[in-house]
């Protein structure tokens, strides 16, 4: 699917991909299905509006993913939709 | 002895340096910059992912800071002119410029900027267990790659900064090198350095001996962030150009292959690999050159160098999978029992002679003149988990001196107990006061500093670690000097080191452990390994002991000894001791006063012998396990 979108292959062509996926699941909450699609959801609408918007802001799209990574690991650890976990000892 | 050593080689690799710089050509001399360079990044990479054991992709990023900001105060005004020619470069870094005296002082700016970008990492990604820190630290390059194309004024965008002064010499490349090095080897073998291989062995054991695990993870990140953006400043006036593919993710990933093919964990490793993969980078562009053997003529591929380093580490992966050197490092009293100058013995044990018993402390002491008080009391402990109430409207006091025994049978709830009271769960309800404070919903290691230090059901010692320095990170809590302190190797902090190293060696000596100091606690037999713990959780100088099942696994003659040595302990340290135990001989023989739980609820409660014909308890317990 992401090879039709972007028309050209190449061995790296997963990396981004991959970490945006990743991205998403700790946006919507790691272990939690919903959570996933809605922060896959969040994470492309972010992308594409910035673009949409801001065109000036267009070189800052990945920046800006993860920059709403790490603000989201800060203030809401578990994600929109995840659960806090006990720990096991 | 070793300091003198170290002097003393480090002047050598001067002399050779200064040899090398007359005599061989800039090629040769490139490489070894260039190594010097890598040795400086990996050595700081490998304090955190080999040395905590945190998993981060980001130096890329922290050396990019670096190479910036030496750009940005290094080149000169005329340069920067030239540069900036399609936008006009940001102020104040279009007014001025440092001249090349002060490379040093833009290194260590360099390093602080890397320092607080680490800082700014760290604090999301610490406060979370697990491998949050990966994603963090790539997203963090990724930042900075995507402000360094974009931010045109301060950086040029793509075409990156050109024409920086070649500042970075022979002597700055290995004097840094030099630096990083010690800085970092000292540190590791510091107690700082303990509490961090601590974290990486097992987090929560060593947060419950009173290691903080954010702030020390926070303090290996800090140090790794400063000297990677020193290297990346080196880099930066090595090749003379800093640009954002100087610092792409490639970076990260050389420096992955050199730490991990040094082995995770050893600065040695890390040292020599460095050097060697700068070499082998040169040597290897033969391989990307067209090839003819014989008829056979082989065109060149660029990048193969970077196959055959890949396939190198599968294979390394494969058959040797701790790396060329493992977790071990090389030192001088290593090398001097070798050639057999010293014994290795020595320095370790000669202190103990001294001071043979740990003094009583001045906690201790108080705790004798008010022996009787209540010490700590449960109050209406509740806890669930899911639906399962755990542990339910738990309430005990436990007096100054006492030895307290907690019985029950399997999935009762007693461990559990033990973990509300040290900090690793908190209670759905109920409160737990120890000497004078409410210590509910304590971080562990907070609990360990009040003074409760406990003993895992299910042994978690460092195992990688050897027996005294299991004991040590323990000692961690007492180390009043200041990392800078100790990875310097200050007068203040060695002599603190020494002290904590001869009580440590008397707590072995107490548990008769003294002889197998220097073994991987992993290594030891069962039994001895509860020992050890027994003995690491003193190091913390608590006021009252945890003892999760001290005699399981052990046979009647060592359970009698274990008898003995628990009354001794209590006399010795006026220690407070509550202990879950299966084995009824232990428990009757010691304990003052015994509770009974069973399905989280108390059933009963009283001495050894009101227990033992307590009707209630031979039903829920004995009757059914002891036959």
């Amino acid at each position: 699917m992401w090879a039709c979108k972007y028309p050209q292959i190449n061995p790296l062509m997963g990396i981004y991909p991959g970490w945006k996926a990743f991205t998403a699941a700790v946006v919507g909450g790691i272990g939690n299905i919903t959570g996933a699609m809605l922060g896959g959801l969040l994470i492309g609408m972010v992308e594409i509006m910035t673009v949409a918007f801001f065109p000036g802001l267009s070189g800052y799209r990945d920046g800006i993913i993860f920059t709403l990574l790490l603000v989201f690991l800060l203030v809401k650890p578990t994600g929109i939709l995840g659960e806090s976990l006990k720990e096991k000892v | 002895m070793s300091n003198l050593l170290t002097v003393v080689s480090v002047g050598v690799l001067f002399v050779f340096l200064w040899w090398a710089n007359n005599n061989l050509d800039q090629f040769a001399l490139r490489i070894m910059r260039t190594g010097a360079v890598y040795i400086v990044a990996a050595v700081a990479y490998n304090l955190v992912n080999g040395i905590t054991g945190q998993f981060s992709l980001g130096p890329n990023g922290f050396m990019a800071i670096g190479g910036y900001a030496m750009a940005l105060l290094m080149l000169p005004l005329e340069q920067k002119k030239f540069v900036w020619f399609l936008e006009p470069q940001m102020w104040p870094f279009n007014s001025f410029s440092l001249p090349g005296e002060l490379f040093v002082v833009a290194l260590i700016v360099g390093g602080l900027l890397g320092a607080l970008g680490a800082l700014i990492v760290g604090i999301p990604s610490f406060r979370l267990r697990g491998d949050y820190l990966a994603i963090a630290t790539f997203g963090f390059g990724e930042i900075i790659f995507v402000l360094a194309n974009n931010l045109i004024p301060f950086t040029n965008g793509p075409l990156g900064i050109k024409g920086i002064p070649e500042y970075a010499d022979i002597y700055w490349c290995f004097g840094s090198a030099v630096v990083a090095t010690l800085f970092v080897k000292n540190l590791v073998n510091s107690s700082y350095g303990r509490a961090m291989k601590g974290i990486r062995e097992d987090e929560i054991a060593a947060e419950a001996m009173g290691v903080s695990i954010f702030r020390t993870k926070m303090q290996a990140f800090l140090v790794s962030g400063f000297f990677a953006a020193v290297a990346g400043g080196l880099l930066g006036a090595l090749v003379t150009t800093v640009s954002p593919s100087l610092f792409t993710f490639m970076m990260t990933f050389n420096l992955l292959i050199i730490i991990v093919l040094g082995g995770l964990g050893s600065i040695t490793g890390s040292v020599i690999t460095a050097f060697g993969f700068a070499v082998a980078m040169e040597l290897l562009r033969v391989m990307e050159a067209p090839i003819n053997i014989g008829p056979i003529h082989l065109p060149g591929i660029a990048g193969m160098r970077m196959v055959i380093f890949s396939v190198l580490l599968i294979a390394l992966m494969i058959f040797w999978r701790r790396g060329l050197f493992g977790q071990w490092d090389f030192s001088w009293n290593w090398l001097l029992s070798k050639i057999g100058i010293t014994s290795k013995a020595a320095e370790a044990i000669s202190p103990v002679e001294q001071n043979g018993a740990p003094r009583p402390t001045a906690t201790s002491v108080r705790a004798e003149a008010q022996e009787g008080g209540v010490l700590m009391s449960l109050q209406n402990l509740t806890i669930r988990f899911g639906g399962l109430v755990a542990v339910s409207d738990f309430s005990l006091d436990i007096k100054k001196g006492e030895i307290v025994g907690l019985i029950g049978p399997n999935g009762a709830g007693k461990t559990t107990i033990f973990n509300i009271i040290t900090g690793q769960y908190t209670p759905d309800s109920g409160h737990v006061f120890f000497d004078g404070s409410d210590i509910t919903g304590w971080r562990p290691d907070l609990i360990a500093r009040a003074g409760i230090a406990r003993t895992f059901q299910n042994i978690r010692l460092f195992g990688e670690l050897s027996v005294l320095d299991n004991v040590l990170v323990s000692e961690h809590l007492g180390i009043k000097s200041s990392l800078l302190t100790a990875a310097l190797g200050l007068p203040r902090y060695l002599s603190e080191e020494r002290e904590a190293r001869s009580r440590a060696m008397a707590l072995l000596k107490l548990v008769g452990l003294a002889d197998l100091y220097d073994v991987q606690a992993g290594a030891l037999p069962y039994g001895q390994q509860r020992q050890l713990e027994i003995a690491r959780a003193l190091a913390t100088h608590p006021k009252l002991l945890l003892l999760d099942e001290p005699a399981a696994g052990m046979n009647p003659e060592e359970t009698k000894r274990l008898m003995t040595f628990i009354r001794e302990l209590r006399d010795r340290f006026s220690l407070t001791i509550f202990l879950i135990e299966h084995h009824m001989e232990v428990v009757m023989g010691i304990c003052e006063r015994i509770r009974v739980l069973d399905y989280g609820v108390s059933i009963a409660e009283g001495t050894p012998k009101e227990i033992q014909t307590n009707p209630r308890v031979i039903a829920a317990y004995l009757g059914e396990e002891e036959g």
